[in-house]
């Protein structure tokens, strides 16, 4: 039986800069296994966070499918099914955190269960023990201005494992870190997607990253160059 | 997303902002107090002219009388009587039947008007009574005396016949020479004229009660009586009815006491079918209000345009509120907020602002209406009859406001909160 949850299968994305078209992605395709770590590598420009887009269903492709378990069209999905789709299936992990700066940690981790309807009792205890388990637990009621770029960044994380999604994207984890923190959040973040046994796939241009990565995928000028499982 | 949520998510982002969102409140208060104040100015000239009316007579009372329609002429017997009583919505309907009579009392007699009532109508006629009681249905022979007849009592061929005339001489005392309450009376249809051969009986009467009042009304000259013992007394007393066969009373007047003041209108119209004339002053001051709802379209026109103001400024309020969060609204999409709840969660802090300006607007309506009412009205600034008020702020402004307020605040939030949902995710968590 195959482990694939999800299938990329020549996606193209095509954006119109004045009157010139850009590819950004050609003919990709790709096959991600439950639970494993993927690290998508390559320059800025390459396409790699065109892709990790796409597959979260925030871009629509210009041609090609994404296929989330084997029978789940995200090109096909409208932006309400697509929505609903993340809010079930789906963490992310941004480069800037994007935390909501009026709230707590403790609010902002509880946001994604919010969305999806549960009381504030259960919400706010599922929330403390994630920021219990990102070392956070002396921190839920500090706002994001209060705390280190590696805090915040660390809340940002438990917001995307709360709703124990399937899959979480991380769009350049570490790319606002000093390489000491970058460690940590990227220890952090493989342990907790390994324990659960969560995808977990990761664009960078840190090459170090790409040692936390059961496979890493390089990109090239909008193709895949080389994937190679360590 | 749970609606306790997303309404505690709307205060909390007004909340961020609370000098604006206060500013835009106050827009919506000025708005909802320049409306209601407004309004309530109608209200009260309406409720002037209600009260007014009402002075002047019961409003349920639709007066009937015969009709002409070219050489035709539609009178009212008893068969047309029963007509009229059978129309739905009709409580009681009583002729004022006229007739004429001597009444004797010890050494004095007055002649007078004689009107037939039906008791039963008679609690309807606003007529009030200063000793006594009024007619009941068990009554025959039994009299209320209007008060300007009492002064009339005279005796017989007596040197005074200063005080003999129809209308009472108001340089002498009108001091009722006796009093009709304790002394027995006679009735008599011989007013002195006839030829001397017919035989008029004698009849034993009484008074109940005296018709009071202040002034003069349309009772004061007559003496009432039942209808049924009108008609029989003239049927046994007027000469041309006993040689005619049997007497048909017609009558002039006929009073129609509807049973609320919502069956007028059709009260109304089925007499006029009938071919008689009618008159109500119902129908007067359904007139006199339709000016006075011209009057209200134009004080709440006024009011309108600074509500549509205020409505401008919640959407630019909100509009600009999208510009500061979008980045926000982008990572609540990434993280899978319902669209629903994102256009939602504008739509509620906008209806926020226009409920609580709403709110506290209709407070400073009534801080405004007190005012109006009772230092400027009270200090007689504005000619005022003294038991109106200027302002009243009835019940249903008070609920139209808040609804108005609050739905003026959803729609003002609509273009923002679609906009909100509409915005990319991916262009929001772009922006810096």
């Amino acid at each position: 039986m195959s482990n694939t949850q999800i299938a990329v299968k020549d996606l193209s994305k095509i954006y119109l800069m004045g009157k010139e078209r850009v590819a950004a992605l050609k003919k990709v395709n790709l096959e991600f296994e439950k639970g494993k770590v993927y690290c998508i590598v390559g320059k800025s420009g390459s396409g790699k966070s065109t892709l990790l887009n796409m597959m979260a269903g925030l871009e629509k492709p210009t041609q090609g499918e994404i296929i989330y378990f084997s029978n789940n069209h995200l090109e096909k999905m409208s932006e309400g099914k697509l929505a609903k789709f993340r809010r079930q299936n789906i963490g992310f992990v941004f480069q800037s955190y994007n935390l909501m700066g009026q709230l707590t940690a403790l609010e902002n981790v509880a946001m994604p269960l919010v969305f999806k309807g549960y009381s504030r009792r259960i919400r706010n205890k599922a929330a403390k023990l994630m920021l219990e388990q990102v070392g956070l637990g002396d921190r839920i009621k500090h706002k994001p201005s209060q705390m280190s770029g590696g805090q915040q960044q660390r809340v940002s994380i438990a917001r995307a494992f709360v709703s124990r999604p399937g899959i979480i994207f991380a769009d350049e984890p570490t790319g606002n870190l000093d390489s000491r923190t970058s460690e940590e959040v990227m220890e952090l973040i493989t342990k907790i997607a390994k324990a659960n046994g969560q995808t977990l796939v990761l664009v960078s241009h840190d090459e170090e990253t790409a040692d936390y990565a059961d496979t890493v995928i390089s990109f090239l000028d909008g193709r895949v160059v080389d994937v190679y499982n360590k | 997303m749970g609606s306790l949520d997303i309404l505690a998510m709307g205060a909390r982002n007004l909340w961020r902002r609370k000098v604006r969102s206060l500013l835009t409140v106050l827009g919506v208060i000025i708005g909802t107090a320049a409306i209601v104040v407004m309004i309530s100015l109608s209200v009260g000239i309406e409720d002037a002219l209600v009260k007014q009316f009402e002075n002047m007579g019961d409003l349920s009372i639709v007066e009937v009388w015969p009709g002409f329609s070219g050489n035709e002429r539609t009178m009212i017997d008893t068969e047309m009587m029963d007509k009229i009583s059978a129309i739905e919505g009709v409580e009681v309907a009583t002729p004022l039947m006229n007739s004429y009579a001597r009444i004797i009392a010890d050494r004095y007699e007055v002649t007078t008007s004689i009107m037939g009532i039906k008791p039963e109508a008679l609690p309807y006629l606003g007529i009030e009574i200063s000793e006594g009681r009024l007619l009941t249905t068990e009554d025959d022979l039994h009299m209320l005396f209007g008060s300007q007849v009492l002064p009339r009592f005279q005796i017989p061929r007596s040197t005074s016949n200063m005080r003999g005339g129809y209308y009472p001489d108001y340089n002498q005392s009108t001091e009722p020479p006796i009093d009709v309450m304790e002394v027995n009376l006679r009735l008599s249809y011989d007013m002195g004229w006839g030829d001397g051969n017919t035989q008029y009986e004698l009849y034993r009467a009484q008074a109940v009660g005296i018709i009071g009042g202040d002034g003069y009304n349309r009772y004061s000259y007559s003496v009432i009586m039942p209808l049924d013992t009108v008609i029989r007394l003239e049927q046994e007393n007027n000469s041309n009815n006993r040689s005619g066969g049997r007497y048909e009373p017609e009558f002039n007047q006929v009073m129609v006491k509807a049973a609320t003041l919502d069956d007028i209108d059709h009260i109304t119209a089925s007499i006029q079918q009938l071919g008689l004339q009618s008159h109500s002053l119902s129908e007067m001051l359904e007139e006199a209000k339709r000016s006075t709802e011209f009057i209200r379209l134009i004080l709440g026109g006024i009011g309108a345009i600074s509500m549509l103001v205020a409505a401008l400024g919640i959407t630019n309020t909100m509009v600009m509120s999208i510009y500061e969060r979008t980045r926000e609204i982008g990572v609540m999409k990434v993280l899978g907020a319902k669209l629903a709840d994102i256009g939602k969660m504008f739509l509620v802090e906008s209806a926020l602002i226009g409920f609580f300006g709403g709110v506290v607007g209709l407070g400073v309506s009534f801080g405004i209406s007190y005012f109006l009412n009772n230092i400027i009205a009270g200090a007689g600034m504005i000619g005022i009859p003294m038991q109106a008020r200027m302002s009243i702020i009835p019940p249903w402004l008070v609920i139209l406001a808040l609804v108005f307020t609050s739905s003026v605040g959803l729609i003002a939030g609509l273009y923002p909160a679609i906009r909100a949902m509409r915005l990319s995710a991916l262009e929001a968590i772009r922006t810096e």
